[in-house]
């Protein structure tokens, strides 16, 4: 396997995007990962489709048009194609993302879990178009049938003769067949890459401190700059006094852009000291009552009046007034903001009509889009170069960086790197947004639920607020979800697994507080109930049940708890085991997950991600919140919106359902179950209920 | 501004900057030297370490001035050829999501093992208290110190 290495001018030949007379050259950020020399590519061979071309020595060269972030789908997209295609893992070349997504077959966006499991069918299917071609051409060499002619081992075999031909032989006879629409698949039982672990692409560059993130690039003559915007999100520029700022040395401009205050220099440090030495009056703009109490007030007041139904199902006023006993609980998450740890930037060159820009982002096509609007151009005038990523987690589908960067450089005849510090990200996030939701149950004599009332208020939209409550994966009669949102004017956006890591948490707390008011065995207690609803939801929590030795003895002040969810078409259950301290602290002791993804293209990779969205659960439940104050974040860096340490790490041990169904999401599922799984620990260690994200340390202090 | 003459992974390097300039952009910006990264600037992360004769520090919060005749060792210049046992130890464990904390967490823990090749995981806890990982690779990163020790005892 090999990871293409191009100068700017080859790719600007391939891409078609050539006569722009741009001659920068610029390394791809994953040249020479897997340390191989890089490929002396020969003009020809065919291409079946816009995702594969086979050249005429027989390297498979694929575009991946996604983003790898850290989540590792690069390498299980290359495993898809070269098994699909029957081709040798070594020849296969990894080409970087179009740098025209306005022109490309699809939105380039990875969010979602979705990079495999909607890749699945059409990738596969253009690898089987460049296979049944290949055989084709085989066979019309040899003059037989084309049944006759196997692939495998990137050669196609005369079944009969035993004669071989390799791909890059038949590269252009395959050229000259028509594409079929329909191609075979390869049978599941055939498969010998898929369900094997395979080294990750992208890995030996970043253990050499090779890799170039969009932080890393450097550009002849380009500039540097620090942005000083109103630290409330509807405030704005009132007026400013640059002197200062322009004595700093290695400062060369301040100029106002739509976004706020642009201090350009020769290097970072220069831009954020003179930053630092601007004066700046900011007007605050309207939203200046908004903090993390008075939001929480508003949503107790919304949760209180009219809220819109969503789902409605039976009759949940006669559910009620048939129950035996009736429990009611309340569950409070805060903002959070995705933090990753190479914090937000982008490099625009604005050269009239013509924009260039670079970011490491997870939607290419939005990017795109945001730098022609800024620019006033069409998407397609702006060439956008996809750059390796210092994590997404969703915060990267958002594109400011994109377009305050193109604000930034439109005043500039040279590329410009915007830079977004730790402080500008925190403080204007688009961040997870903060939820209160109300829980009611009416539970029969035998304590079965007999109505189920979910309600959520928040900032709106609905699909950050409510995701996951719609369909509970238990047979729940009599069941509402409704909601009270409104627009605060506060940024939101998708944060890993979006809303089901606050809808899990409420909803996994509160079915385990049924089942205690049942008198019944958490795990017997949803088996009941999930067996008619979700037998694979069912299956990983019996299998976590079981790998973790559910009901296992456990010391004072410890406990067990348990957890599952389903969301972005996987399966995952997890248990934890915990230790509160008398002074209330958590100390996370273990974590047991199983999931199903279905076919797992990568199983290391795949067991990586989970262990990491155990890890930014855990971060959710025992530490950060980005907390409001006079209508702007009060949090600005990791000394107080911090991160879960090596320390606070658990043991995590993953277990995988060995399913042959199509592929699931891999990134997303972790992330919701392990907050209940050690909520409900802790209710088992103390007796007391968390019901507050980040866990509320004091109630759990002994005495 | 202010000349300085730094060795940096046993090459003389000459730079004119402001004196409180902190490394790490001395060497991202000023010397090419792109794998230190930035990404909180307030030595909590521990992202930006380098090594200052052998002792690992941050660089985001050391400023140049600071530097003296010590000799500065990056991601870069670990070793010759990125073939140092916790190279090859990261890559066997996969130990990277995104990677971008890493080039930090593989100089601390060289720092680590050159300091006390056998620590206990106490230790471990201790001397990567600094040092964060939003992707939550930590199980990893100690299991590829544990199988470099490992190999040293073959």
């Amino acid at each position: 396997m090999t990871i293409h290495e191009l100068t700017r001018r080859d790719f600007l030949k391939s891409t078609g995007v050539a006569g722009t007379g741009l001659v920068v050259a610029i390394s791809f950020p994953w040249v020479g990962a897997c340390g191989q020399p890089a490929v002396i590519t020969q003009e020809g061979g065919f291409k079946p489709n816009a995702w594969i071309w086979i050249d005429p020595d027989g390297l498979v060269h694929v575009v991946y048009d996604e983003h790898e972030m850290g989540q590792g789908s690069s390498t299980g997209f290359m495993k898809i194609v070269c098994e699909e295609l029957g081709a040798d893992w070594a020849k296969m070349v990894w080409e970087p993302v179009p740098t025209d997504p306005s022109t490309w077959e699809r939105t380039i966006s990875t969010g979602g879990s979705t990079t495999i499991r909607l890749g699945w069918d059409p990738i596969r299917r253009a690898s089987a178009q460049a296979r049944e071609m290949l055989r084709t051409a085989a066979a019309n060499r040899w003059g037989v049938g084309v049944d006759e002619c196997s692939a495998g081992d990137h050669a196609i075999t005369n079944q009969a003769s035993g004669q071989r031909l390799g791909y890059g032989e038949l590269a252009v006879d395959a050229g000259a067949l028509p594409v079929p629409e329909d191609p075979p698949l390869k049978e599941a039982e055939d498969y010998t890459l898929l369900w094997r672990s395979t080294d990750r692409l992208d890995l030996p560059d970043k253990v050499r401190g090779k890799t170039q993130f969009g932080l890393d690039l450097r550009l002849p003559d380009m500039l540097f700059a620090a942005v000083a915007r109103p630290p409330q999100f509807q405030g704005s520029v009132r007026s400013f006094n640059d002197t200062a700022a322009r004595a700093v040395p290695g400062v060369v401009d301040v100029i106002e852009v739509e976004a706020g205050v642009a201090v350009y220099a020769t290097d970072t440090w220069s831009a954020l000291q003179g930053r630092e030495a601007l004066e700046v009056e900011f007007d605050p703009g309207p939203n200046t009552w908004q903090s993390s109490e008075s939001l929480l007030a508003r949503c107790k007041e919304l949760a209180a009046g009219p809220c819109e139904v969503q789902v409605e199902e039976g009759d949940l006023d006669g559910g009620f007034s048939g129950a035996s006993q009736t429990l009611e609980a309340h569950f409070e998450t805060g903002f959070l903001d995705h933090a990753p740890m190479e914090p937000l930037n982008a490099t625009a060159h604005v050269r009239g009509s013509e924009v260039e820009v670079w970011v490491p982002t997870q939607s290419a096509t939005s990017a795109q889009r945001a730098a022609a609007q800024v620019a006033g151009v069409e998407p397609s005038n702006v060439i956008l170069h996809s750059m390796l990523t210092g994590g997404g987690f969703g915060r990267r589908l958002t594109p400011d960086d994109a377009a305050i960067a193109t604000q930034v450089a439109k005043e500039k005849n040279v590329p410009v790197q915007t830079i977004f510090t730790r402080e500008d990200g925190i403080r204007h996030g688009a961040y997870r947004p903060a939820a209160y939701q109300v829980l009611k149950a009416g539970l029969d004599a035998e304590g079965w639920p007999v109505a189920f009332h979910h309600r959520v208020t928040g900032p709106s939209p609905r699909g950050l607020l409510t995701g996951g409550a719609e369909s509970p994966n238990y047979s729940l009669p009599n069941f509402r979800l409704d909601h009270g949102l409104e627009d605060w004017g506060i940024p939101l956006g998708a944060f890993r697994s979006v809303a089901n890591p606050h809808t899990c948490f409420a909803v996994e707390s509160f079915v385990d507080e049924c089942a205690h008011a049942a008198g019944k065995d958490p795990v017997d207690y949803r088996r009941t109930l999930m067996e008619d609803v979700n037998p694979r939801l069912l299956n990983c929590l019996l299998m976590a049940a079981e790998k973790a030795e559910w009901g296992r003895p456990m010391g004072e002040r410890q406990g067990q708890g348990i957890a599952s969810w389903f969301c972005f078409a996987g399966y995952l259950a997890a248990v934890a085991e915990v230790t509160v301290a008398e002074d209330g602290t958590v100390i996370v002791d273990r974590i047991v997950t199983v999931s199903d993804h279905g076919i797992i293209t990568n199983p290391e990779a795949v067991r990586s991600q989970i262990e990491g969205g155990t890890i930014i659960a855990l971060t959710q439940a025992l530490k950060s919140e980005v907390l409001m104050q006079d209508g702007a974040a009060s949090v600005s860096n990791f000394h107080d919106y911090p991160l879960l340490t090596f320390a606070e790490t658990p043991k995590i041990e993953v277990h995988f359902v060995e399913s042959m169904e199509r592929p699931g999401g891999v990134g997303e599922p972790p992330v919701p179950p392990p907050p209940p799984a050690v909520a409900n620990a802790i209710f088992a260690a103390t007796g007391v209920r968390v019901r507050k994200m980040p866990f509320p340390k004091a109630e759990l202090r002994v005495g | 501004m202010a000349v300085f003459d730094l060795l940096v992974n046993g090459d003389r390097k000459t730079v004119d900057v402001p004196p409180e300039m902190p490394l790490l952009w001395v060497l991202r910006d000023h010397l090419g030297l792109t794998g230190t990264k930035y990404s909180c600037g307030i030595a909590f992360c521990g992202t930006c370490t380098v090594h200052l004769d052998g002792e690992p520090i941050r660089s985001c919060a050391t400023a140049v001035q600071a530097v003296g005749d010590r000799a500065i060792t990056t991601i870069e210049g670990l070793s010759p050829d990125g073939e140092h046992p916790l190279q090859k130890a990261w890559l066997a464990e996969q130990t990277p999501q995104c990677g971008y904390c890493h080039p930090g967490f593989l100089m601390q823990a060289a720092a680590l093992l050159e300091e006390n090749p056998h620590p206990t995981d106490e230790e471990m806890d201790e001397f990567f208290a600094g040092n964060l990982c939003r992707c939550g690779t930590y199980q990893r990163i100690r299991k590829a110190i544990r199988r470099v020790e490992t190999e040293d005892d073959r």
